[in-house]
């Protein structure tokens, strides 16, 4: 395909997380006139997930959206020229990969080619080298869970050969968030991989389109100080480049949500800790002077930076720490804080005796209501009209964490008067804890299908 | 006019009236960025709206250091707080485990200011 140098091109973003809609991205392939769909899918909790359905089945592991597409997706981006770039792979790219192949091969789209991104996979690099991690501050065998996954943020180097080899699909696991549309406005410009200031703009604009309806109206709304009209149909948001160095931000046509200066302000800063020193696997990006302005037809952002890319790439370890096991009372009318109160108390009782079975970890008991997000922060009132008393209770026992979840159901027997429903789950835990890898000891490779 | 200013000097303004926020989070890190509605008010918020005066809301919580960046060309001001989130959001076992409400607690913050910012936000 040529890298045709043109002065600027339309890139979309088609996922903003792991449970976006995939309706959104056939809308965006179908009306946006964009050359590439670039669909994050991955954040800490998402991969840690797809990890467990890859333990429970090694043919799995892979974005839970891909049945729907590889049917719905695909043929439009067929029809309408779009290469998308992914990390729907997650926890197994390769299976991914062979997915969406054979899906385009039974449906005869003759224009799409599949590639897949390896390389990200470092468990044989951890079980080897025994890293230190950066929450512990001491080596990974010291903890007392079992090591399950590895997995380090790679950059945009194999999009950019995949697209130069001609695939008009590529997806590949720990790929980092804003590396999906860098990739593609590298191999669009022809740019340099090494010249700083425009990976750092590309990683600008990564930034700004990543987290989808973020910036097009999504955790925003605050009403009456921050509102947004309508929310009925959301847009993903997409960007026009220039090679120059600015891009113009905008949403499909008729559709709701708002895309302004200031949806875009919060997004550049969703999630950076110093604006000077974004360090992402292209680039050690600089948003410190970044400037956002309402143009005709959108919003501008110009003004990054970036210096070399680091040496080391940050891995997100997953460790299996057991269980975690929830149970939720719910009481209303008068007196119900007093009466989650005192079932708060029934439960701490029974808490005494399983854990003279066993080991609980970490346990929390929560008023939903009342302060069971915000915590010692919240003010107490004197009531509530209604409460929701939350326990949860993290152990390496199923049996003891599945044991703190129905105490909190047995409430509603043997308790408070008018327990207004309740529920209760025991799911695994995977944690997350990260570490650094040399560039040198990664494998990347890609592989056209 | 005067009404609303003894108020203001008794209570202090509310953040929400002079700025909006978002938080996020990495690991056991979240960070919450504050953002005035007016950038006239960027001085006035980098004066008031400290690293210290932050810690006052956040100490329950926070167990290691907060940080204060500049975005200068939004106006922003991102704190940056570490071993904020009862160990992240694979691990903690608050509903909450992302930290995402931690900008809604931050505007409720109110600053004792004289004279107050110009062009508030509703009341």
């Amino acid at each position: 395909m040529s890298t045709a140098q043109n002065k600027s091109v339309r890139i979309g973003c088609g996922s903003g997380y792991g449970d976006d809609l995939i309706e959104l991205a056939v809308d965006m392939a179908d009306r946006g006139q964009v050359e590439y769909l670039c669909m994050d899918a991955l954040a800490e909790r998402t991969l840690m997930l797809a990890q467990l359905r890859r333990v429970d089945n090694p043919d799995l592991g892979y974005d839970l959206r891909l049945e729907e597409v590889a049917h719905e997706l695909l043929p439009m981006a067929d029809k309408r020229k779009v290469k998308i770039v992914s990390n729907m792979g997650a926890a197994n790219p390769g299976a991914a990969g062979r997915y969406l192949s054979q899906k385009a091969k039974e449906q005869g789209l003759k224009n799409t080619r599949v590639a897949v991104i390896s390389g990200d996979n470092v468990r044989d690099w951890v079980d080897a080298n025994n890293p230190v991690l950066s929450e512990t501050g001491r080596p990974l065998s010291e903890l007392p869970g079992r090591l399950v996954s590895a997995n380090a943020y790679i950059g945009c180097e194999k999009i950019v050969e995949a697209l130069g080899l001609g695939a008009t699909v590529v997806i590949g696991g720990r790929i980092a968030d804003p590396s999906l549309f860098v990739g593609p406005l590298v191999h669009h410009f022809g740019w340099s991989q090494d010249n700083w200031a425009q990976m750092g703009f590309a990683t600008m604009v990564g930034h700004l389109l990543e987290c989808g309806c973020y910036v097009t109206g999504g955790n925003f709304a605050d009403p009456p100080y921050l509102v947004v009209p309508s929310f009925n149909r959301p847009s993903l948001p997409f960007a026009d480049v220039d090679a120059s160095g600015r891009a113009v931000l905008g949403k499909l046509p008729d559709t709701d949500g708002v895309l302004s200066v200031e949806t875009c302000k919060e997004q550049l800063g969703y999630e950076i800790h110093d604006p000077a020193n974004y360090l992402t696997p292209d680039v050690n990006a600089n948003f410190t002077d970044v400037k956002i302005q309402a143009v005709n037809g959108g919003v501008a952002a110009f003004g990054a930076t970036g210096l070399a890319r680091p040496d080391t790439l940050k891995v997100l370890v997953g460790v299996d720490e057991g269980f975690i096991g929830e149970g939720q009372v719910s009481f209303a009318g008068l007196g119900a804080l007093d009466r989650a109160l005192l079932a708060q108390d029934i439960v701490k009782n029974r808490v005494e005796a399983i854990r003279r079975k066993g080991t609980i970890d970490e346990i929390r008991y929560d008023l939903l209501g009342v302060n069971g997000i915000h915590g010692d922060m919240s003010p107490m009132p004197k009531d509530a009209y209604e409460v929701h008393l939350r326990v949860t209770a993290r152990s390496r026992d199923k049996k003891i964490a599945a044991a703190v979840a129905h105490a909190v159901e047995y409430v509603q027997i043997f308790g408070p008067s008018g327990t207004a429903g309740h529920r209760r789950s025991v799911k695994p835990q995977l944690t997350t804890y990260t570490c650094f890898i040399p560039r040198s000891a990664i494998k990347q490779s890609v592989e056209i299908l | 006019m005067s009404t609303s200013t003894v108020d203001a000097a008794a209570e202090g303004i509310l953040l929400r009236q002079v700025a909006y926020a978002r938080s996020g989070d990495k690991g056991d890190t979240s960070n919450v960025i504050v953002i005035p509605y007016d950038e006239r008010n960027y001085e006035w918020l980098r004066q008031h709206l400290t690293v210290e005066f932050v810690r006052t809301l956040f100490d329950k919580v926070v167990k290691g250091p907060i940080i204060r960046y500049e975005f200068r060309g939004i106006c922003g001001l991102n704190f940056v707080m570490q071993r904020a989130l009862e160990g992240g959001v694979s691990r903690s076992l608050n509903l909450d485990a992302h930290g995402k409400s931690r900008s809604n607690l931050i505007l409720g913050m109110r600053i004792k200011a004289d004279p107050p910012p110009a062009g508030l936000r509703l009341p």
